[in-house]
Formats: C-alpha cells, structure tokens, sequence
C-alpha cells in the first residue's frame, strides 16, 4: 500500500467514523420536509432498550378477585396461575423484560421494561390494561349467555383478504373448547342474532345466518377492527378475561428505574470514564498503535451501539451494562495480545512491519477462540430464563460478533495502513530494540 | 511464593506448600459455614419488599426534597439498612419508595413511622403501603447454576483437547474454588446481592477461565509441555501474563468503584461485590491456577509414566512369551 493511498483512506474512514458517532449520539430534525412534515432522527442510544431496573418502566397494578362458586383455600395457586399466564401473554406481544410479582394480599403487579415511546405505553395500556371477560348470547340484554370466557379454548387477533371486496378483513379468532361445539351449535341451531359482550358492555353482534359459528369457531367482527392491531387489542382484553381469578385494572403508570432514579444516566457516566481510561491506557502504553486501537474502539462503540439496538430481543439492564463491558475489556485484550506480540519480536531485532505481521498472524487463532469462546458463553445464556442472565448473554452474544470484525479485520487493515506510513520506527508504538522500555 | 519442586514426592510437595492450602481451606470452610449460618443479605429483587407509594402532588418542584426526606428517615433508623430505591412516576406525581422486608416488624414499623412523619412535614398523602413478593424465581437460582456447569464443561473439554488433562482438571477447580471464594466473601462481609448477582457468577467464572487459558495458551505456546521442566513452564507463564492479569482485575475492579462512587445506594453493594470479584479473580489468577496445575500436571505425569511402564512390560512379557514359545 502506497503513502497516499494510506491517508487517503485513514480520511475515508474518519469521515465514516464521525457519522456512526453521529448516529450513534446526536439527535436531530432533518432540515427538509416530507409532505410539508419535518421529522426528526433519534440516535442509537436513545434507541436501546433499557430494562426495568435502569430504565422507564410501566407498570399495572390488579386486583384479583375469585370467581364466584370458587373456594378461598385456591385463591393463592388460582393467583400463581394468573400471574404465569399474565407474564406469557406479555411476553407473546414481544416484551421480554416483563416481571409479574404478587402486590400484597389481593393484587398483582405487572412490571414492563423496555419502553422507548408513549405509543409503546399506550400499546401496553391496550394490551392489558382492562380485561373484560367475554359471554355470547341470543339476546341483546345478555340474558342466559350460551357460552362464557370458560368455555374458550383459543383466541387470537386473524385478517384476510377478501377478494372480492378488494379489502383486507380483520377480527378475532375465537375456538371453543372441544367438548362444547355440541353444545354450542344446538345452541345456536336456530339462526338470528348472537350478541358478543365484553364485561357488561355489547361489543358486537353478528347474523348466525351467514354461519358466523361454524365448527365450534367463531370470527368475530366489528367495525372497531380497522387493523391488525385494533384486532390484536381486543384478543388480549379477550385473554385475560379468562384467566383464572378476575381482574380489575387497579391502577396503570410508569415509574423510573427500580435501581433509582438516574440509574441509568450515572451507568452510562461509568461506562463512559471507563472507556475514557482504557483510550488513554492504550495511547500511553503504544503510542501510535494506541490511537489506531482507539480508532478502531470508537468503530467497535457505534456498530455494537447499533446493533445492540436494532436487535428486538436484545434488552439492557444492569447486567446486560456489565456483559458490554466485559466485551470491551475481552476486544482491548486482543489488542493487547497482538501488540505486545509485536513488540516481543521487535526487541528481538525483527523489522517493525515484519514484528506486526508475524504478531498478527501468531495471535489469528487465540483471539479469534477467544472471541468465539465469549460468543459460545452468550449464546448459552441467552436461553436461560433468568433475565438477568439471558440479558447479558445477548450483549456479550452481539459483540463477540463485533468483536471479531473489529480484531480480524479491521484492525487487520488499519495496521496495514499504519504500516505504509511507518514501517520502521519502532519508537513511535513504545518499541525499543533489545527490550528497552520507555 | 509456591514451591514447585517437582522431583518431591506429594505428600512433601503438600508440606512444601501447606500454608496456601491452609488459607484456601480456611477461607472455603469459613465462607461456608459463615454463608450456611447467615446467608447473603438479598435486596429487594429477592427478598420482596414493602412499598410505599406517596402521592406528592402536581408540584414536581420539591421532588429531590422528597428523596433527600425518605433517604434521610430510611437510613436515620437503621445504620445498616442498605437496599432501598426510591422511584418518581412518570410525570412526578407519586413517589414508590421500595425497601427490602428482611427487618423485624419492630425496625419496619419504626421505619415507615418516620417516612410518615417525615412526609407529614411535607403535607404529602400517603396513598398505600403493601409488601410486594420477590422478583427472582427459584429457576433462576438452578439456571444458573446450570449456565455455569455447561461453560465449565465446555471450557475443560476444549482445555483437555488443546492443551492436557491437567489443565482441563485446573480450569474446573480454579471455577469451583473462584466461586466459592467469591461466594465467601460476600457471605462473610453481608454484602446484599441481587438480580445481577447471578450474572456475575456467570461473569466470574468466565473471567477465571479467561485467566486459565492464557496461561495454559502460553505454556503450550512455548513447548514447554516437551522438555518436562514444568516449574519453569508454569513460572514463564505466569510471568508473561502477570501483567495481564492485574490490568484486567484492575479494569474489573475500577468498573466496581465508578459504580460504587456514582450509582444509587440500591446498586452500591451489587457494585462492591464487582470490586470483589476483581480480587477473587486476580487471587485465582495468580494462585490457585499456577497451584492447580502444578499439582494435576505433576499426577497426570506419573500416571502417564506408570502407563507407560507398564504397557513396556507388558510388551516385554508377550515378546519373552513368544520367544519361549519359539
């Protein structure tokens, strides 16, 4: 590689660098607009999902009630029920940082992490936030309901498209249970009108006579439903109207992170003076090959940074803070690994670029294990339940992939870019020939 | 420091070093027993909590007065009382201020007497109080401990293949006695554990095994393995990677006190636990690992060579056989 060509492209890359360290920190209004609208971009950090104990967090509080005719001595494993069945419909709308814990003697609390917008908050509102328990009848003043949120087996939000019409159909999905289509149908078998209601309320009603009940399912429609999500909102008021205790939306917020207020504002000061530490470590120790690392450090921040937020089940909490640096320290380390390599065939009399190429090649196969090492440790604890766990196995899973770009490649050609510009001055990386240390 | 004279029989090799047996034992027994007669002092997350949810008004101005009044109550009454958090909603209406149920009746009613009084001062309604149950399942206690096994196997399978049986040996006891050590120190100092607990076993362990295979990387490396002079393998070794070491733990160790300097008092000892963790690994680092293999290689060697004699002789009684045969 020639000179020019070196520096033309150490140019092309700074310039590369500061706009990922723009997306990464800056917000800003795009100075055009679309259809007369300005819109603004929001960066990569303020785009991660903070878990609960770091970040905002929502939370609903229920009061849980027995059914009627139920016995007292079950309300506590009718309450575990509940609150195991409440996290897995959380968990099913793609909240992964959910925690459902009892709130004293009668209630439960729902806990949801990973909130970025209001329009989030307003989903979750939708999503549990009053759950009706449903009853179908032949008469509009629900009067001897021919099935109840008992007799459900199955509901989930459906669409379709209709050629006829040209549009798309939406409703929700709704399949008895197996034992009761008999039921059901000689229920029904006379045709007219059956009447959907949602607590006390009617939802909806729908003509038998264009067979709306058909093998013991139903789809139901409304001119509520304009999509898929509008659907989705009532199959989960649906669901948990059939959980096993009754629940009353007591009361429905969002709190700051549970580790504190600015938790997450100091956590992000630490990792930014460690960081700072390890830039000035690296400078001091290799000179030259400091600052190359460094370059190549801001480019392992941003594309982990982007990653980290654009991966939808990736969430950070206080431990998934700790998996990134961990992995920080793990990329510095190869650095290291390959510099001092370096500097060790250097003071035995080896030519500078000769020195790097070999330290290069010695170190391929260690930090290359060691970085799949780190990935087979993340890839392990992302399957475990434990959040705490699985969240740090997510951010050290990510960057181990970073991780390996950055040292196998990257790196590997900035040094070739380095080396076209200083091939034999060994003084300018703290080398010294014969093991003189500066 | 260690005495790897490996002409010395086991039992003398034992004696020679008796006094690191000694604290490592020691300091094992008493984490046990200190940690089976205590336990750890668990926050919130595992503990459950009781919560007070304060209701401040639409005034959002005082916020921080309201969080220096609670802090000042909580920790008036009770000096070690170290695991609260104390949390704004939204739009800064209602305070929930969170503390761990691991006190008697007596200290939890005195305490939440004095959030009253305090917040009587401040003309505040308080709207409910109730004891909320633990947040970590007793799964994640067992996945844990499974995620850590699986690394464990993993690590001295890969160990066992690219270096020896010592090393594999090494890495699952240098696991074992890091863990338990770090378990030890934070059953003898009380430290309050939480969520993220779990995942620094997983962090610890990772870092051990981190340590361990750089070194048994550069014994390898250096094909020391060939000339049987192990002690000044395990020498060489350490002294390439001492260095290492130390800024790693050093790393480790800062992470824990920028933590402990800026984070919440609810994440202050989660932190002092990382700081410890830094110790525990440089310790395992520096010691236990060079120790452990000194002992595995040093079996591992005089079974190979009792292997080996004895597939000579055998070699030599059929060959004596077949010539008698002769």
């Amino acid at each position: 590689m020639t000179k020019k060509r070196s520096k033309c492209l150490f140019v092309v890359f700074s310039i590369i660098l500061v706009i990922c360290l723009i997306a990464s920190f800056v917000n800003f209004t795009y100075p055009f607009t679309i259809n007369g609208n300005y819109y603004s971009y929001s960066n990569f950090v303020s785009n991660l999902k903070l878990g609960e104990d770091i970040g905002k967090t929502y939370r609903i509080v229920y009061r849980a009630e027995l059914p009627e005719g139920e016995a007292q001595a079950n309300y506590n494993n009718l309450k575990t029920s509940t609150m195991l069945q409440l996290k897995d419909i959380v968990q099913s709308e793609g909240y992964e940082d959910v925690t459902v814990t009892s709130y004293g003697s009668d209630s439960i609390l729902i806990q949801i992490g990973n909130i970025l917008t209001i329009d989030d908050e307003n989903e979750i509102v939708d999503l549990i936030g009053a759950p009706a328990a449903i009853s179908f009848s032949m008469s509009s003043e629900n009067t001897d309901p021919f099935a109840g949120p008992k007799d459900i087996d199955t509901v989930s939000a459906y669409d379709y498209y209709d050629s006829s019409t040209g549009e798309t159909i939406y409703g929700v999905l709704i399949n008895f249970k197996e034992e009761l289509i008999d039921e059901i149908e000689s229920a029904t078998a006379d045709g007219g009108t059956v009447y959907i209601f949602l607590g006390d309320t009617q939802f909806t009603s729908m003509d038998l006579n264009s067979s709306a009940i058909t093998n013991g399912q139903i789809f139901m429609q409304s001119d509520s439903f304009v999509d898929h999500a509008s659907a989705n909102t009532v199959a989960n008021i649906i669901r948990t109207g059939m959980l096993d205790l009754e629940l009353t939306t007591v009361e429905s917020d969002s709190i700051t992170p549970t580790y504190g207020v600015g938790s997450n504002i100091w956590m992000a000061i630490v990792m930014a003076v460690l960081i700072l530490i390890a830039f000035i470590f690296m400078i001091v120790k290799y000179r030259d090959l400091g600052w190359l690392a460094c370059f190549n450090l801001l480019f392992f921040i941003t594309i982990s940074l982007f990653l980290l937020q654009s991966i939808p089940l990736v969430h950070m909490n206080f431990a998934g803070m700790i998996g990134v640096l961990i992995a920080f320290m793990f990329v510095i380390d190869s650095f290291m690994s390959i510099f001092d390599k370096a500097k060790e065939h250097y003071n035995q009399d080896t030519k500078l670029y000769v020195a790097m190429k070999v330290a290069q090649r010695e170190c391929l196969t260690k930090t290359f294990v060691m970085n799949v090492g780190l990935m087979i440790v993340g890839l392990i604890c992302l399957f475990m339940p434990s959040l705490a766990i699985s969240s740090f196995g997510w951010a050290t899973f990510v960057m181990s992939f970073v991780s390996i770009f950055c040292v196998q490649a990257l790196q590997r050609l900035f040094i070739k870019m380095y080396l076209a510009l200083n091939s034999t001055d060994g003084k300018k990386c703290n080398f010294h020939k014969g093991g003189k240390h500066a | 420091m260690l005495n790897r004279d490996f002409s010395k029989s086991n039992k003398e090799y034992f004696s020679k070093n008796k006094f690191t047996i000694l604290i490592l034992v020691a300091f094992l027994v008493i984490g046990i027993l200190v940690g089976a007669f205590f336990g750890m002092k668990s926050n919130f997350e595992i503990a459950g909590y009781n919560e007070f949810t304060v209701r401040v008004g639409e005034d959002s101005s005082n916020y921080n007065e309201y969080i220096d009044k609670i802090s000042t109550a909580i920790n008036n009454e009770n000096g070690d009382y170290d695991s609260f958090s104390i949390m704004g909603d939204g739009d800064d209406t209602k305070l929930v201020i969170r503390y761990m149920n691991e006190l008697t009746n007596e200290q939890q009613n005195s305490i939440n007497e004095n959030i009253v009084i305090e917040l009587s001062i401040l003309d505040t309604d308080i709207s409910s109080h109730v004891y909320v149950s633990p947040v970590v399942e007793n799964t994640d206690y067992i996945f844990t401990a499974l995620t850590i096994i699986l690394m464990l196997i993993l690590a001295s399978i890969f160990a066992y293949f690219r270096y020896n049986a010592a090393s594999a040996l090494t890495t699952i006891i240098a696991s074992v006695i890091g863990t338990l050590m770090f378990m030890s120190v934070g059953a003898i100092l009380r430290l309050t554990i939480g969520m993220s607990y779990f995942a620094m076993l997983v962090i610890l362990n990772l870092l051990i095994i981190f340590f361990a295979f750089n070194i048994f990387e550069n014994i390898r490396e250096k094909n020391w393995l060939q000339t049987d002079d192990y002690s000044t393998a395990i020498d060489t070794s350490m002294k390439a990677n001492r260095l290492r070491m130390c800024v790693i733990s050093l790393a480790v160790f800062i992470i824990g006190l920028l933590l402990v300097l800026f984070m919440p008092t609810s994440v202050k000892y989660i932190s002092l636990n990382i700081m410890f963790m830094a110790v525990v690994i440089l310790a395992v680092g520096l010691y236990v690992v060079p120790f452990s293999w000194s002992v595995f290689i040093t079996i591992c060697k005089k079974r190979e060579v009792k292997v080996k004699a004895d597939k000579e002789n055998i070699v030599e009684n059929s060959t004596s056989e077949k010539d008698n045969e002769k």
